[in-house]
């Protein structure tokens, strides 16, 4: 990315120190080259004696300085940063910090979860289930409504009716509680506004 | 000291391609294969090559000969190996069990008998099963010791990798190989993306992935190239994560983010359908001429758990707010 060529700076760079030594003189680079926010991983295999652990370089006053969580990611603490990177699977304590995280960005941004598409997909996925569910729960209600006042009705009755999915409980049980029949069910169902 | 080339096709290792068995061999001698001048040569020692963390492409323990990309690596080579471990991490989720992602890690031949140890780095390595992986070190995959990664992505940026390379991974044994020529690269090939399938122990290209079943080869260069993800690649990944799921009867919930998220839409649906069923109540109440207070009965203990039907009867049998309060006690 050269940094002439009027493209925004990277909000956050990082650094892994496998075998490396960093601070030496990358991180100098980073600082006097102006990048806001560097982080500096050792991983728990990592060939040097350094503490294991991600040092997070914040740009103030022109210099950078250590501190406890990223700004870029607002409040995503060192320790969590470090522990997600190196954990074999997502722990709970990663999925909450990530939630957070992303709800703060989201905040920010005016943006949620429905805004990536793949997660939109996935929970209109749960919701149409819970939408499935829930109108076959509205459909036994109305049977039962029926029955307990002896009208005849069909198992699958009223799902497939029009208008069915789109009245309101109140004004099914109405329908159900004031019908003759089940074709004068549908009939006023159809009438409902 | 120079010496003979000692590499034979007549000393395999004892490989298994993820539980077929292979008979896998170090592959033709360096000189015989076709690295062109996209690669730097230069020598390095046994004991370099093991110390080393350099970004190689291939390392021969014959001739002690490193391998590197004249080029270096460019953002346009790096981002489709990158934007695939991305892709992986959403299909996983869609799975809901994890897929590794290795990156350039080393894909070992080993020394074996007359053998001298031969290593390739390709550009993204993929494991769909990192239990199964088995691997030594953090990043290093031997052939006869390991499973075999279930894709190898190779990218085409400034090189030719079926000159030498793909020659390499189908003696070897890889199951599955990637060649992405990307959007922006410089060669005149046809920019896209070859799916390489071991077939009787030779690759066969394919129009689609078998270790990501039905993943068509089009519909993974789109998915390296674009610059978000389009409906049509989301699609593809749920589609495909839906049929890994099925097979290792996982799904989206067993993924803790997903779950998270979906856990929160269900406990949002779940509490507009019990104020609905409370407006059911107050309505069959009102009905009968029995007075309701407002946000009656969604205070009441087992109202939450009460079936819709049970709520109907006793709303239509009740004698007042009271006696509906009563019966919701007791009923079971």
């Amino acid at each position: 990315m050269p940094l002439w060529a009027g493209t925004t700076i990277r909000d956050v760079v990082m650094e892994v120190d496998y075998s490396t030594d960093v601070r030496r003189n990358k991180l100098k680079l980073y600082e006097e080259w102006g990048f806001p926010e560097v982080w500096v991983d050792v991983p728990g295999q990592s060939r040097r004696r350094r503490p294991h652990g991600i040092t997070i370089y914040l740009r103030e006053d022109s210099a950078f300085a250590p501190a406890a969580a990223s700004r870029a990611f607002p409040g995503w603490q060192a320790t969590e940063i470090h522990t997600a990177l190196h954990e074999e699977r997502l722990s709970e304590r990663t999925v909450q910090a990530l939630e957070r995280i992303g709800r703060i960005l989201g905040e920010c941004a005016g943006t949620g979860p429905d805004d990536d598409p793949l997660m939109r997909s996935v929970r209109r996925q749960a919701q149409a289930d819970a939408r499935a569910t829930e109108l076959e729960t509205r459909a036994a209600l109305v049977r039962h409504l029926l029955a307990s006042r002896g009208v005849p009705v069909a198992a699958n009755f009223p799902l497939d009716q029009p208008g069915f999915a789109e009245a309101d409980v109140e004004a099914l049980a109405d329908i159900a509680l004031e019908c003759t029949s089940q074709a004068d069910f549908a009939a006023r169902l159809r009438k409902t506004p | 000291m120079s010496r003979r080339p000692i590499y034979r096709r007549s000393s395999p290792a004892d490989a298994t391609a993820n539980g077929a068995a292979v008979r896998a061999n170090p592959g033709p001698p360096l000189a015989e294969l076709g690295f062109d001048n996209a690669y730097r040569r230069y020598r390095m020692t046994a004991a370099e090559q093991q110390d080393s963390e350099r970004r190689l492409e291939f390392w021969d323990g014959d001739t002690e000969t490193a391998l590197e990309v004249r080029e270096g690596p460019t953002p346009y080579h790096e981002r489709p190996s990158h934007r695939l471990a991305q892709l992986v991490e959403r299909l996983a989720q869609v799975r809901g069990k994890p897929i590794a992602c290795f990156g350039n890690m080393d894909l070992e031949f080993p020394a074996k008998g007359e053998c001298r140890k031969r290593v390739l780095q390709a550009d993204q390595s993929l494991y769909l099963h990192p239990e199964r992986a088995n691997l030594v070190g953090p990043s290093a995959m031997v052939v006869g010791e390991n499973h075999y990664p279930d894709v190898v992505l190779e990218v085409d940026y400034s090189t030719d990798v079926r000159r030498a390379k793909l020659k390499l991974y189908e003696a070897w044994g890889f199951p599955e190989v990637w060649v992405d020529v990307p959007e922006r690269s410089p060669w005149r090939r046809p920019h896209g993306i070859t799916i390489h399938l071991r077939e009787d122990n030779a690759f066969a290209p394919a129009p689609a992935s078998r270790a990501f079943p039905g993943w068509r080869a089009t519909e993974i260069h789109t998915a390296l190239n674009e610059e978000r993800l389009s409906e049509g690649t989301v699609r593809a990944l749920e589609r495909v994560g839906r049929i890994l799921g099925e097979r290792a009867g996982t799904g989206p919930d067993d993924d803790p983010l997903i779950r998270s998220l979906r856990q929160q839409t269900r406990a949002d649906d779940r509490t507009a359908e019990l104020q609905r069923r409370a407006a059911l109540v107050r309505r069959l109440l009102t009905s009968r001429g029995v007075k309701v207070t407002a946000d009656f009965p969604l205070d009441q203990p087992g109202f939450a758990d009460a079936d819709v039907e049970a709520l109907a009867d006793i709303a239509l049998s009740c004698t007042s707010q009271a006696d509906f309060a009563a019966r919701l006690r007791q009923s079971p």
